[in-house]
């Protein structure tokens, strides 16, 4: 039995262009408007509550949206065998500072319930897992940079255990502006096919790369 | 009060990042939580906060809340009273 990457999705800032990211996926390479509601077009979701999500927040569920389209997890796999794994540096750190701005002024103190619900760093986590029905273990990791080998090790001895049968795994960082995403789904697998991913440190750094 | 009704659909919508909703689509006496516009319970509290900040006005308590945010109408209708009691003192 080994772990492979079946589908993968990057979003990263793109140099070339202002205001642009970088979508790559398994299916797709392309520069896209970093505007929140461009992307949102572009990837076809329908999911009003994505306006009201922090950046993080937005641009995971974007990643995940491009990720899982088109397949249907939940015809393979129950809820609770559907496991996710992820990462990041600055935890909720762009969204506390929104916060602060709310609370800053004495006078005009009126701390927004709306921002504050998302200062924490795992909720990026919990809005995938509502919106895809992700009811597996779950795992938020806060490191200065991306642990390829924590995350491999940490999500193949969930597998090992039998305590998932797939899982989203990755790294969801931004900050300053700046999306660095990489989102991974990881499902097992029997068969001998070279040109599958395998699910190794060395091949999660490669896609981060990408 | 009508021109107030619309203060209140815009502000509802801006605070609320009602992306794609205009006021016109927002009718007066629907209700804001669960068949009408969807609100949830954090939506509420931006709302509350929104009655704080734009018009100085206070909730008191759940109970003069699921009143005052059952619509648009009951919300201008606390507000227009409110107002007027202001002026009053």
């Amino acid at each position: 039995m080994k772990y492979i990457i079946t589908r993968f999705c990057r979003i990263s800032l793109d140099l070339t262009l202002p205001n642009s990211v970088r979508i790559q996926t398994h299916a797709l390479d392309e520069i896209q408007n970093s505007d929140f509601f461009a992307l949102y077009k572009h990837a076809e979701i329908d999911y009003p509550k994505y306006f009201k999500m922090d950046s993080i927040s937005k641009y995971g569920i974007i990643a995940a949206e491009y990720l899982l389209k088109g397949i249907d997890l939940k015809e393979k796999y129950s809820e609770t065998d559907m496991g996710i794994v992820l990462s990041n540096a600055s935890g909720s750190l762009d969204t506390d500072a929104e916060f602060q701005k709310t609370i800053n002024n004495k006078v005009s103190f009126f701390p927004s319930p709306a921002i504050f619900v998302y200062t924490l760093s795992n909720i990026v986590m919990g809005e995938i897992c509502i919106k895809y029905k992700i009811k597996g273990e779950n795992m938020f990791f806060l490191s200065e940079s991306v642990q390829f080998e924590l995350l491999q090790s940490f999500v193949s001895d969930l597998f090992e255990k039998e305590s998932i049968q797939t899982a989203v795994v990755g790294w969801v960082e931004y900050s300053l502006g700046k999306p660095d995403v990489l989102l991974l789904l990881v499902e097992k697998t029997d068969l001998k096919d070279t040109s599958e991913i395998e699910f190794t440190s060395h091949h999660i750094e490669s896609l981060y790369l990408l | 009060m009508n021109q107030l009704i619309t203060e209140l659909k815009k502000e509802i919508i801006l605070q609320l990042n009602l992306q794609g909703v205009t006021p016109e689509e927002i009718e007066d006496n629907a209700p804001l939580f669960g068949d009408g516009l969807g609100l949830d319970s954090i939506d509420v509290l931006e709302l509350i906060v929104l009655l704080r900040k734009k018009y100085g006005i206070k909730v008191n308590g759940a109970e003069e809340g699921k009143s005052v945010f059952y619509s648009v109408q009951s919300m201008a209708e606390f507000v227009y009273a409110n107002q007027q009691q202001q002026q009053q003192q």
